[in-house]
């Protein structure tokens, strides 16, 4: 196949974080970065500066997320998100499936 | 245990409607090389694994494969939302439409649905392992097929980013493999004389 199918030197679209929707993507570029050096540290346990920086992204997730939730409400399940008091926030907004990313 | 993320694990969106499109890239749903297949083939396997990374990376990757289900769920349904019955019709989808409307349905390109036998579990972690290996090559193999098949910018975004998640997770299952090896090397006996 041709390699630029797969990766174009000039995507049509430019994609940025501004896209995604501002602290919605800080959290999932910490959350996927966190998830990539889980699977390193899967099979590279002893890795002590990957170790590091998973706890480092660890750390910034979880105060980001609370910051999130706190403006947009709960985004996990199972008590790990508190919902606003006045309302059942878990359906409030759009579903994963029906965000728009614009 | 799962616990739910009310979130995509990468954003996505489409140009627009693409039914067309939406039944190709439903393959990914529940097709031989898809992701339901991949997270049950992986979360199965973990129960014959001898090694704590082994059930480590099954576990992690099987989960991360349950988010990818729903972002080929959430194109499919974006490329298909509000599209009228003539449309559908004109995309070759009536037969499509008669039994589904416009709900998911786990089946490939053609319209076959799943089954299990997608999956391998030979209770064997090196043959279960490689199997893996050749799984996500197989992903991505279909991911860039699709790719070739749309002209949609964003269509193409988000399967090139499921696409990059398959070349990851061969790098790891082969890490794995190699630690298994080594395992079930250091297991053996050789009876002396």
């Amino acid at each position: 196949m041709n390699n630029r199918d797969v990766f174009p030197e000039n995507p049509a679209v430019p994609l940025s974080s501004n896209d995604m929707g501002g602290e919605l993507a800080q959290i999932h570029d910490l959350q996927f970065s966190a998830l990539e050096l889980q699977l390193y540290l899967d099979t590279h346990p002893h890795d002590l500066g990957a170790l590091a920086l998973y706890n480092q992204y660890h750390r910034d997730l979880m105060r980001c997320l609370r910051e999130y939730e706190s403006r947009h409400g709960p985004l996990l399940g199972n008590g790990f998100s508190a919902s606003p008091r006045n309302s059942w926030g878990w359906l409030e907004g759009p579903w994963p499936w029906e965000v728009n990313y614009g | 245990m799962w616990i739910y993320e009310r979130t995509l694990e990468y954003p996505l969106r489409v140009c627009g409607p693409d039914p067309r499109m939406a039944a190709c890239i439903i393959t990914q749903y529940g097709g031989p090389q898809g992701e339901l297949g991949a997270a049950l083939r992986y979360l199965n396997q973990r129960y014959s694994m001898p090694t704590s990374r082994a059930k480590g990376i099954l576990t992690d990757i099987g989960s991360e494969e349950l988010g990818h289900m729903e972002m080929v769920a959430t194109l499919v349904y974006k490329l298909t939302e509000g599209v009228s019955v003539e449309d559908m019709k004109a995309a070759g989808l009536d037969a499509q439409y008669a039994d589904h409307r416009h709900a998911l349905f786990w089946q490939n390109g053609d319209g076959v649905p799943w089954v299990a036998a997608y999956i391998s579990a030979t209770g064997d972690p090196v043959a279960d392992l490689t199997e893996n290996m050749a799984a996500e090559q197989k992903a991505r193999a279909v991911y860039e097929n699709l790719i070739n098949l749309t002209d949609d910018s964003w269509v193409k975004d988000g399967l090139r980013w499921l696409r990059e998640r398959e070349v990851v997770h061969f790098q790891r299952f082969g890490e794995a493999l190699v630690c298994v090896e080594d395992h079930l090397a250091q297991k053996q006996v050789f009876p002396a004389g």
